[in-house]
């Protein structure tokens, strides 16, 4: 009984430490937003090229922390996971929850030819892509008319589906046992072996991820992802199919979360059923929403926050998953929008007076070739 | 030449009659009001040539063609564009986004395209780009082009909607009670500008209740009661019209 109290005891402390941290964070996150908006097209092709300066030279700073290499892989993994579910979610506006299913999808596809066939990797890994489209495809199709916790719903129900699947056709799967022994990738004869080189092929692949979401976004299919997401019977009568653009959405998601999966499955060389889960899904889920619906910036922050945020938190290892909880409950309540929210991105937020003044900067560049 | 042509248009929605075999038609260039009392069945017409909804018995023909087995976007795309009633504007756009998607259906540019900026993919949206900056300029919408366009006025945001059906380059322009909620003032603002809109080549059917507006600017007027069309005519006529007084204004017993 003492113990409880002690424990509560700490827990609120800890709520209200971590409520007025935020508060700040939160300040934070606006004068970051605020930056992005005020930065010309000049500045920000030079801020991207800083970040991709520090990302390229990261693993050599890190070669003595081997740790916090592997968890900057992860993180940057993540980064494409949760891109990957930002078209379904952010842009297309469909809640899906079982989009781990396509990322073990990509997994498994590419154990099962790398192990039993020994496929190339870049083949397998194309392979991978594809099969996951496909089942986004078939997903998408019969879950078109389903809307918010219907789909949710349905969504989940295709990833347990999966993980069954997974568990039980032990003949090709092996069941919980999963695939161990999956080789390393290796490309015109050079063998990634080390950690550096799985580096680089998952930060080739956010780079990927990242420009297909950005001049996504900024064309016309992109805003036509935004239009059904905000009213799906005006976007239709604008003369938008939506059909056609929510299965793209599910598909473009779907192949994209397969490529994870498929680098994942070569990174540890195991994969089994327990990696692609329904908390899974929750964790890709959190990721978008915390960093910012449909914002590709935020969806990048929340991505290696949530992956970065437990790793930290291990020294205090009993509250670890307590406080991990707590921040995203407080998180949610003082910013539902995400730590970088994409409507503050185009200037409209309703308390500030100088709405109008931010001038014709913002549009031009949420349209214009960057 | 009839734009557009309804015979024996009718829907059903179980055992009620919503629309109840009705003939319409458009003539190119026309200012064309549908009036009637609450519930008389304009905005199910409305539906009805949108392809929102399918009719139960009829033919709907635009430009000589079939439209009313169509999907909503493919009847867009071949030149009805409309206004909702209770507006519906883009809340997580701005004032020119939302007119920018009106464009979708004028563009063509496929994923690839998109992935790889094609010459093609930044020419259609430079040349897009170029068009609703006149729409713009034209509904003098300037001012407010990059504010989110949820949060400015009624009357602002049923000229950014206005503007969004004028982008998708319509040659019949339906608007569903454009003036409602308006002041007098922004009604007559308004008047003037289905005005300037029909000298611009647009062909518009309205539906509206304010009959001060209507009978200022329709060339012709159709009257609909309980799903029927009960008169059709100019607007001086419709005035005077029995049927309609009492459809109005009840008819007196005995």
């Amino acid at each position: 009984m003492g113990n409880l109290i002690d424990v509560l005891i700490k827990l609120s402390i800890a709520t209200v430490i971590l409520y007025f941290v935020i508060k700040i964070l939160s300040k934070g996150f606006d004068k970051i937003t605020d930056m992005i908006v005020a930065m010309d097209k000049e500045k920000n092709r030079k801020l991207i090229y800083l970040i991709v300066g520090i990302l390229l030279v990261l693993p050599f700073l890190l070669s003595r922390y081997p740790y916090i290499l592997r968890t900057s892989i992860m993180a940057i993994m993540y980064v494409v996971l949760a891109l990957s579910l930002n078209f379904v979610l952010g842009f297309a506006g469909q809640l899906s929850m079982g989009h781990a299913a396509f990322y073990g999808i990509g997994a498994y596809v590419t154990a099962l030819l790398m192990v039993n066939f020994n496929v190339p990797f870049l083949l397998a890994f194309i392979a991978s892509a594809i099969v996951a489209g496909i089942f986004g495809f078939l997903l998408g199709v019969p879950t078109l008319r389903l809307k918010g916790d219907y789909l949710a719903i349905t969504t989940i129900g295709f990833g347990e589906i999966l993980r069954l699947v997974l568990v039980n056709w032990v003949e090709v799967t092996r069941g919980p046992a999963g695939i161990p022994g999956i080789p390393s990738p290796s490309f015109f004869g050079f063998t990634i072996n080390n950690n550096i080189g799985y580096y680089y092929i998952i930060l080739l692949l956010a780079f990927f991820t990242v420009f297909v979401s950005n001049r996504l976004l900024n064309s016309r299919l992109g805003q036509g992802f935004i239009a059904v997401r905000d009213d799906e019977i005006a976007a239709e009568a604008m003369g938008i199919n939506s059909t056609y653009l929510k299965i793209l959405a599910f598909v473009l998601g779907a192949a994209i979360a397969g490529m994870a999966g498929s680098f994942f499955a070569t990174f540890v060389h195991y994969v089994n059923p327990d990696n692609f889960t329904y908390m899974e899904s929750v964790t890709i889920l959190c990721m978008v929403v915390l960093g910012g619906l449909g914002s590709i910036p935020g969806v990048i922050l929340g991505a290696i926050v949530l992956t970065v945020l437990p790793e930290a938190l291990r020294g205090i290892a009993l509250y670890r998953y307590a406080i991990y909880g707590l921040l995203l409950i407080l998180m949610m309540i003082n910013r539902p929008g995400g730590m970088i929210n994409m409507d503050r991105l185009k200037g409209g937020r309703k308390d500030e007076n100088s709405r109008g003044s931010r001038s014709n900067k913002v549009l031009r560049r949420s349209y214009s070739s960057r | 030449m009839k734009i557009l042509e309804a015979v024996g248009v009718t829907k059903s929605f179980g055992g009620l009659t919503a629309v109840d075999n009705v003939d319409f038609h458009i003539e190119e260039g026309e200012i064309v009001s549908i009036i009637g009392p609450n519930g008389a069945g304009k905005t199910t017409f409305f539906n009805l040539i949108t392809g929102v909804y399918e009719p139960t018995k009829g033919v709907i023909k635009f430009l000589d063609k079939d439209i009313h087995n169509l999907k909503p976007y493919e009847i867009t795309s071949r030149g009805i564009s409309r206004t909702f009633q209770n507006i519906r504007l883009f809340s997580s756009m701005t004032v020119f986004e939302n007119i920018m998607i009106g464009q979708y259906c004028k563009t063509k540019a496929n994923i690839l395209n998109v992935i790889f900026k094609t010459k093609n993919a930044i020419k259609e949206q430079e040349e897009a780009r170029e068009k609703v900056e006149k729409i713009i300029k034209f509904l003098e919408l300037d001012s407010v082009a990059n504010e989110i366009a949820t949060s400015l006025p009624y009357g602002v945001q049923r000229k950014v909607e206005i503007g969004r059906a004028l982008a998708t380059e319509p040659k019949l322009l339906l608007l569903d009670e454009p003036a409602a909620g308006m002041n007098s003032q922004e009604k007559v603002e308004m008047q003037a500008l289905i005005r300037k809109i029909r000298d611009q080549g647009y062909t518009v059917l309205l539906i509206e209740h304010d009959m001060k507006l209507v009978m200022g600017i329709s060339d012709r007027v159709a009257v609909l009661d309980y799903g029927n069309k009960i008169a059709e005519g100019k607007p001086h006529e419709i005035q005077r019209n029995e049927r309609v007084i009492s459809a109005y204004l009840g008819k007196e017993v005995g």
